[in-house]
């Protein structure tokens, strides 16, 4: 199905939804479930927590659906209820870990490049499950003030404006996280697939 | 690809010259904008014209292209049928209250 049809038959279901028919809000609980579950599971990093977070999002999605207005697609409304709730289990967890939920000392934006270099194609040094396993160590070792940004813009396409939202920062600050989670992840990547033999930059800029 | 990227077609040697009004800092700042395509033409040629000189930010540049591709392409994560069933449970539920 083309996205103009796929947009329309979503604007078409929750219409029917919003006039109370449930199939149809549950047709828009099968196409999202699984982006859903993902994004959830990325940020909490188990698999009972994203559950939790899964049913907590589409049972407030319901809830509320007649504040939902239409101006963006039903997705970017559900994903954001959908990280909130996830960060808000991720602050509780932390609180009862007696870690500090200030992760704003870690907010410094003036991450320089370090390990410049090229890169090998990976399927030539691993195999897919140590590529994937390199990915999810990389990502998760992130934090995670920059690791949702990452994956709610690089990932799941989200516009920055809403993602600015939904965590409530200013959209240049959600801009300069990216920059940060992306460049973040680069480094660690080039640890695992630089190119051997190939030179090295500093990371010292030389203009 | 946006036609901002197809600027490094056309770089003459003139705009090749302004590189000297950008350096790599401005770069990184810059990157994200270049990367989603919504540098503005000016910036976005000079930004080139700096790239054909600087190996070090191609290879950031590039390098940073590609890890947001490995996590894009990456098989994404099934949902577990019982996970499926017990939120479809658990609506049904809520809609039996109604």
């Amino acid at each position: 199905m083309d996205p103009s049809n796929r947009s329309q038959r979503e604007h078409q279901l929750v219409r029917l939804a919003q006039a109370g028919d449930v199939e149809s809000f549950e047709t828009l609980v099968k196409l999202h479930a699984r982006r859903i579950y993902r994004v959830a599971y990325r940020i909490v990093e188990n698999s009972e927590d994203a559950e939790d977070v899964l049913q907590e999002t589409f049972l407030k999605a319901f809830e509320s659906l007649q504040r939902f207005r239409r101006e963006s697609s039903f997705y970017t409304w559900i994903v954001q209820i959908a990280v909130n709730a996830a960060l808000q289990r991720v602050n509780q967890r932390r609180k009862r870990a007696a870690i500090s939920l200030d992760e704003r000392r870690e907010e410094d934006n003036s991450f320089r490049p370090q390990e410049i270099v090229v890169w090998e194609d990976p399927e030539t040094l691993y195999s897919q499950k140590e590529t994937r396993v390199i990915l999810e160590k990389a990502i998760s070792s992130l934090p995670l003030i920059y690791r949702s940004v990452f994956l709610l813009k690089d990932v799941e396409h989200l516009p920055v404006e809403a993602i600015a939202d939904s965590l409530g920062i200013s959209v240049p600050a959600a801009k300069s996280r990216l920059i940060r989670a992306r460049l973040e992840l680069r480094e660690s990547l080039s640890r695992h697939f630089r190119k051997k033999g190939a030179p090295v930059f500093s990371g010292e800029p030389h203009h | 690809m946006r036609p901002c990227f197809q600027a490094n077609l056309i770089i003459s040697e003139d705009r090749a010259s302004l590189d000297a009004t950008m350096d790599c800092k401005k770069i990184l700042e810059e990157l994200n904008l270049y990367i989603d395509g919504d540098l503005d033409r000016d910036l976005c040629e000079r930004l080139e014209a700096h790239l054909k000189d600087c190996e070090r930010c191609q290879i950031v540049l590039d390098t940073t292209k590609k890890t947001i591709q490995f996590y894009r392409d990456q098989a994404p994560l099934e949902l577990p049928a019982d996970v499926s069933e017990r939120l479809h449970s658990v609506l049904r539920a809520r809609w039996k209250r109604q």
